[in-house]
């Protein structure tokens, strides 16, 4: 369970002070997926920072499981667009840093790997460093690092926003199935709408900057989900519609603000 | 995804190990063409519009070599340089290192220190030979002092702004999984300062073979760089490239051995990897 109450983080940029988010609220259940969605800078990443214990907010609390974060918050897995792989470190080298970390005997370590290997399907790559791999196989290699520890909870920023759009979709099914045996707390940046309602049971719309919730939505499309058939459907483009409706107005609103950044 | 081949990093214009025998061996061919083709260049001008006193000829710069290596005389002024550039690396590259991965960890001492370490670096070392030679004399320190201070700076430049550009995105995943300093330091800054370590050696190595010869033209009794200069004081032009020749030689070995450092030390980086770049991606 996640709890933000009344949270505020501003920044310095040009001499000038930026809301990113002002007194701004969300609780986020066990289990759940949630996608939050909004114009680009407008305090997405800035809550999961908050979440993740990287950023103090300057006024409110964000609990984790009843407890304030006032340090780096360990329960929780994230992963960004940024490719933080180890260049020197194979694969395997990789997804086990974790385990390193927490000194994990190294007797374990092997076989938990190799099962994390197994899940984001990297079989026969496990000594290739990531120069070697392609980007969709890089992806791959941060998922395995993120859920090797078995975090409750995955902050996810953009994930795969730096594929192409084909390895997108690979990705977010990807994920999709890996989600439905882990069975964490996912919650997930984007601002693709489609991508969105694709994969979440909840969308959590974002004002422009500062940002304040505008639309929270339940998506109770049937799971799993065939990516394929889903995205035709007509539950599907009501969805899209409704959605679309309140971000566009924010979206356009940012724009004629001159606002970008986060 | 399991069957698409290991894909292969570009290959660097200059590394030839990836293509074929036949066409291997067609380029060592056309260098060795080359190579002759300047020889006998030089040894064409010397015999037709330039006096050979100031080039020398190619066949009398040989027949000195060759004297050099029959007698052994050519041994201790190898062996002079290569003291003086083995110690003033050794403890340029230790200190540099050192000094970076301290200043790159800590932001207050970086804040009070580097303006200190830039001021100093602006300042052409070079101009402080005769300062060495007037404290330490004209053997051996004088010269480890120089190549020491010169290798320090290129050192940590390296390694500071390498380890100031590993913090960021690689440290704050490896904070989330819960890394503390010290496990920062050892999974992300150590390994990751091989590199550095590898980039400072390719630009600090040649400098130090500079601050060699030019601390030995100064002021020395031994060395190549002693060598070059007296076979010109003695109107020597084959002495004189014969030396220039010696020089050569011990520079391209000295690049060999830091490509083959590399090797050893960044086994993964073989493949002509940009670390700079994989490690900003």
């Amino acid at each position: 369970m996640i709890n933000i109450t009344g949270v505020s983080k501003s920044f310095e940029k040009d001499g000038q002070r930026i809301d990113a988010v002002k007194d701004f609220s969300l609780t986020i259940k066990d289990g759940e997926f949630v996608a939050l969605i909004g114009p680009s800078g407008c305090g997405k990443s800035t809550v999961l920072n908050m979440i993740a214990g990287l950023l103090a907010p300057e006024e409110g609390v964000v609990e984790y499981n009843g407890e304030r974060v006032t340090a780096i918050n360990t329960s929780v897995g994230y992963m960004t667009q940024k490719d933080s792989l180890l260049p020197w470190r194979t694969t395997e080298g990789n997804i086990s840093a974790p385990l390193d970390i927490r000194r994990v005997p190294k007797s374990e370590r092997a076989a938990l790997v190799s099962q994390a290997i197994e899940k984001v399907r990297l079989g026969g790559f496990e000594r290739h460093h990531p120069d070697e791999l392609s980007g969709g196989m890089r992806k791959r290699v941060l998922l395995a690092r993120t859920l090797i520890y078995e975090p409750d909870t995955l902050l996810m920023d953009e994930p795969f926003a730096a594929l192409d759009a084909l390895l997108k979709l690979v990705m977010q099914e990807e994920l999709l199935r890996i989600w439905s045996e882990a069975r964490a707390t996912v919650v997930y940046v984007t601002h693709d709408l489609t991508e969105a309602i694709s994969i979440a049971d909840r969308i959590v719309v974002f004002s422009k900057r500062p940002g304040r919730i505008v639309l929270d939505l339940p998506i109770d499309l049937e799971r799993p989900r065939d990516f394929d058939t889903i995205r035709s459907s007509p539950e599907f483009l009501s969805l899209y519609n409704r959605i679309w409706a309140t971000l566009r107005h924010e979206v356009v609103s940012q724009e004629e603000a001159g606002g970008e950044g986060r | 995804m399991k069957s698409s081949a290991r894909k292969k990093p570009a290959v660097k214009a200059a590394d030839t190990s990836r293509l074929e025998l036949s066409s291997r061996l067609r380029i060592a061919f056309a260098r060795f063409l080359i190579v002759v083709g300047i020889v006998v260049a030089w040894d064409l001008a010397g015999r037709t519009f330039i006096d050979p006193f100031y080039i020398g000829r190619p066949f009398e710069v040989g027949e000195r070599l060759w004297e050099w290596v029959s007698t052994g005389d050519i041994v201790e002024h190898v062996l002079t340089t290569m003291t003086e550039l083995v110690y003033g690396l050794v403890i340029g590259v230790v200190l540099g290192v050192l000094v970076a991965l301290i200043l790159g960890s800590s932001p207050t001492l970086a804040a009070v220190f580097r303006p200190f370490v830039t001021v100093a670096y602006s300042f052409p070392q070079l101009a402080l030979t005769p300062l060495y030679i007037l404290w330490f004399g004209v053997f051996l320190m004088p010269k480890v002092v120089l190549i020491a201070v010169v290798v320090f700076f290129l050192m940590f430049f390296n390694t500071f702004e390498g380890v100031k550009n590993v913090e960021g995105d690689l440290i704050a995943a490896m904070r989330v999984m819960g890394a503390k300093r010290l496990d920062v330091f050892r999974i992300v800054v150590l390994p990751a300062s091989a590199v550095f370590l590898i980039t400072g050696l390719r630009h600090a190595v040649p400098f130090a073979l500079r601050a060699a010869v030019f601390a030995e033209f100064l002021a020395s009794v031994r060395g190549l760089g002693f060598l070059a200069l007296t076979s010109a004081r003695s109107y020597s032009s084959a002495g004189l490239f014969a030396a220039l020749v010696v020089l050569l030689l011990v520079g391209v070995g000295l690049n060999a051995l830091v490509s083959w450092l590399e090797r050893v030390v960044l086994p993964w980086r073989s493949a002509g990897v940009d670390v700079a770049a994989a490690m900003q991606r």
